[in-house]
C-alpha cells in the first residue's frame, strides 16, 4: 500500500468526500466532460449515415481536439484548421485560427484538456480499467519528464514548421500532424466513417495501418499511464499549458491552509508537483487535487481583475 | 451551491440532447436516389428505378445528376448542360484549393484530358475557386490542364456539390447529364488507367465504341 | 516583480486574440476553415 503511495507517476484512486460535488457517484468533473463530449460531437445523424455535418458551425474552431472529419463532429479542429491555413497550396499566417486557440488559452489554459476534451474522456476511461498500474521507479520518472517535451516537438514541427515549409513533390503541404500522427482523428473519424462506407475500407493502405498502429499504442499505454497523449503527445495541451500561468482561470493553493500531505500530488493524473507548481504548464486543470484535499487549501476559478489576481498571486 | 450546480447540469444536458438530436435529424436533406433522377429515361441501365438494378448503377447515380444547370467557369465563360450533351461522355473532377491529394494528382489529370478523343472531355470543378482564382489558375497552369474549370452554378451542379463527401471525387456523365459508374474517391494508384476503364464503362452502356488515350 | 505584470499580460493577450480572430475575419479565413472542414479530410483520417 505505502509503494502506491509512492509512485508518482500514476495516481492512486481519488478519496470520496462529503461536501466534493457528486451526481449518482458521477464526478462534476465527469458530467461536464461527457456533456462536453455530445456537445462538440452532437451531429448524430451523421454516425448512422457516414457522412459530416456541413453547416456553418464549421468554421467554428473548438477547444479541443476533435477531428473535423468526425461525422459527429459540429465545428472545426483547430489544430486541423492550423496546419491547413499555413499549409496547403497557399500559406498564410492563420489569424483566425491562431487567434481562437488564443482566446481559449488566455481564458482556460488547459482547462479544456481536464474538462472538454472527448479523447481526454476516452483515455480517463480508459485507465479506470482495474489493472495494476507500474509503479514508478527513478528511471521511469526521469523518462516521463523527459518525454513531456516530446509534445512541444510536435507542435513546433508537426503542426508548424513542416505545414509550413515542407513543400512535397507535388508542391503541396499536407497537414503532417493529422496525416502522420493524431489518434483522435483514426479514431473519430477514419473507424466511424470507415464502418459505414465500404468504399472508404478499400482505399485504406499502408498509411491507415501506421495511424491505427499509433492509436493502439496510445489506447494501450492509456490503460497503464493516466493520460499518456496528453503527457507526452498532444500539440494543443502543448499550447493551452503555455498560458497556464497567465490564463484568467487559475488554480491556486493556500499556503497556510495545507497541511504537506501531498494526498494532491498522488490523485494528479499529470503527476504535477501540486504543492510547488499548481500552475504548471502540465496541469490539465480537471480539479482532483481540490476535491481529495482535507484542508480545503486549494482552490480554483476565474480572475477577474487585476486586483483580484494581485490577492491571488499572494496567496 | 452544489444542489444548484446539479439542477443546471442535468438540465443541460437533456436541453442539449434534445436540441443536437432534433437538428442532426431535420437540418440535412438527403440525397436524391436513383429514382428521382431518372425520370423519363427507360433506356440507361444506369437510370433503371427497380431495386435490383439501382444496386447495378453504380454510386455515382445517388450522388445526383447533371441534367438541368448552369455553371461559371474560371476564364469567365459559362458552361450548361448543352455543353455535356456536346459530348459522349465527360469526366468531371471536384477539388478543393485546401485539399492536398487533389492538387497533386492533378497533372495526371491534365496529361488524361490531353490524351483523349474529341468525343470525350475533362471538366474540373473547384469548390472553393470563387474569390481565389488566381489561386486555383496557378494550380490548373503549374498542372497543365487546358480544359474548362467551374467554380460557381446553380441547378443539379449545387445539389451535387453539395451532396459530395469526399475531395477529390471524380463522376463520370452522360450526354444526358446522368451519372454512370461509380464515384472514384480520393487520390488513385493509376488515374488514367481508373479513368479510362470508368469511361469506357460508360460509352458501352450507352451503345457507344471504347476509346484508347492518344499517345 | 514578474507578479504584479501577469494581470496586464491576461489583457494584452485577450485584446490580441480578439484582434487576431477580426483579422482573420476580415480577411475570410472563417471561410477556408469551412471550406476544408465540410469535405471529409481523407488524409487526416489515415487514406491518401
Amino acid at each position: 500500500m505505502s509503494g502506491m503511495h509512492r509512485n508518482r507517476i500514476n495516481r492512486s484512486k481519488p478519496k470520496r468526500y462529503p461536501d466534493s460535488p457528486r451526481l449518482k457517484g458521477m464526478s462534476f468533473q465527469r458530467m461536464v466532460q461527457l456533456v462536453s463530449a455530445v456537445l462538440v460531437n452532437g451531429y448524430l445523424v451523421g454516425f448512422q449515415k457516414g457522412k459530416i455535418y456541413t453547416g456553418g458551425t464549421k468554421a467554428v474552431c473548438v477547444p479541443v481536439l476533435n477531428c473535423y472529419s468526425c461525422p459527429g463532429a459540429l465545428g472545426a479542429c483547430p489544430i486541423g484548421a492550423l496546419q491547413t491555413a499555413v499549409g496547403g497550396i497557399r500559406g498564410h499566417f492563420p489569424f483566425y485560427v491562431m487567434g481562437s486557440l488564443m482566446l481559449f488559452g488566455i481564458i482556460l489554459g488547459r482547462v479544456a484538456c481536464g474538462f472538454l476534451c472527448p479523447f481526454g474522456l476516452v483515455q480517463d476511461l480508459l485507465y479506470k480499467i482495474p489493472v495494476p498500474k507500474p509503479e514508478a521507479g527513478p528511471k521511469l520518472k526521469k523518462a516521463d519528464r523527459t518525454a513531456r517535451y516530446l509534445k512541444y516537438v510536435i507542435l513546433a514541427a508537426a503542426v508548424i514548421l513542416l505545414p509550413a515549409f515542407a513543400v512535397t513533390k507535388s508542391g503541396v503541404r499536407p497537414p503532417y500532424f493529422c496525416k502522420y500522427i493524431c489518434p483522435a482523428g483514426t479514431l473519430g473519424g477514419g473507424l466511424t466513417l470507415m464502418a459505414g462506407n465500404p468504399a472508404l475500407r478499400e482505399l485504406a493502405g499502408p498509411l491507415f495501418l501506421w495511424k491505427i498502429l499509433v492509436l493502439i499504442a496510445v489506447l494501450a499505454a492509456a490503460i497503464f499511464i493516466s493520460r499518456p497523449f496528453c503527457r507526452y503527445l498532444c500539440p494543443l495541451g502543448a499550447f493551452y499549458g503555455l498560458f497556464n500561468r497567465f490564463s484568467f482561470f487559475q488554480m491556486s493553493l493556500n499556503k497556510d491552509r495545507c497541511v504537506g500531505c501531498k494526498k494532491c500530488e498522488h490523485v494528479c493524473p499529470m503527476a504535477v508537483e501540486v504543492t510547488e507548481n499548481i500552475n504548471s504548464p502540465e496541469c490539465i486543470r480537471c480539479g482532483k487535487c481540490k476535491a481529495v484535499c482535507p484542508a480545503g487549501a486549494i482552490s480554483s476559478g476565474l480572475v477577474q481583475s487585476p486586483k483580484q489576481s494581485r490577492e491571488d498571486m499572494a496567496k | 451551491m452544489m444542489k444548484k450546480r446539479k439542477i443546471l447540469i442535468l438540465f443541460a444536458m437533456v436541453t442539449l440532447i434534445t436540441v443536437i438530436s432534433a437538428a442532426g435529424c431535420s437540418g440535412k436533406e438527403n440525397p436524391p436516389t436513383a429514382a428521382e433522377t431518372s425520370a423519363g429515361d427507360g433506356d440507361k441501365s444506369s437510370d433503371e428505378t427497380s431495386a435490383a438494378d439501382a444496386a447495378d448503377a453504380g454510386t455515382a447515380s445517388r450522388l445526383g445528376s447533371l441534367k438541368s444547370f448552369s455553371a461559371g467557369t474560371l476564364d469567365g465563360g459559362s458552361f450548361t448542360q448543352d455543353d455535356i450533351a456536346a459530348k459522349d461522355v465527360t469526366v468531371i473532377n471536384f477539388w478543393s484549393l485546401t485539399c492536398g491529394p487533389c492538387i497533386v494528382e492533378m497533372p495526371d489529370l491534365a496529361a488524361f484530358a490531353k490524351a483523349l478523343p474529341d468525343n470525350v472531355q475533362v471538366v474540373t470543378v473547384c469548390l472553393d475557386g470563387r474569390g481565389n482564382e488566381d489561386i486555383a489558375e496557378s494550380v490548373l497552369a503549374e498542372a497543365g490542364f487546358e480544359g474548362a474549370t467551374l467554380i460557381s452554378g446553380d441547378g443539379d451542379l449545387i445539389t451535387l456539390c453539395g451532396n459530395l463527401q469526399y475531395t477529390p471525387t471524380t463522376l463520370i456523365v452522360d450526354s444526358e447529364g446522368g451519372l454512370v459508374g461509380d464515384a472514384i474517391i480520393g487520390g488513385q494508384k493509376d488515374l488514367s488507367e481508373t479513368l479510362l476503364a470508368a469511361v469506357n464503362g460508360a460509352l458501352k452502356t450507352s451503345g457507344k465504341a471504347e476509346i484508347s488515350l492518344e499517345e | 516583480m514578474r507578479n504584479k505584470r501577469i494581470p496586464a499580460v491576461r489583457f494584452v493577450v485577450l485584446a490580441a486574440a480578439v484582434l487576431s480572430i477580426a483579422a482573420g475575419l476580415f480577411r475570410q479565413e472563417h471561410l477556408e476553415v469551412m471550406q476544408k472542414a465540410v469535405k471529409i479530410c481523407l488524409e487526416c483520417i489515415g487514406i491518401g
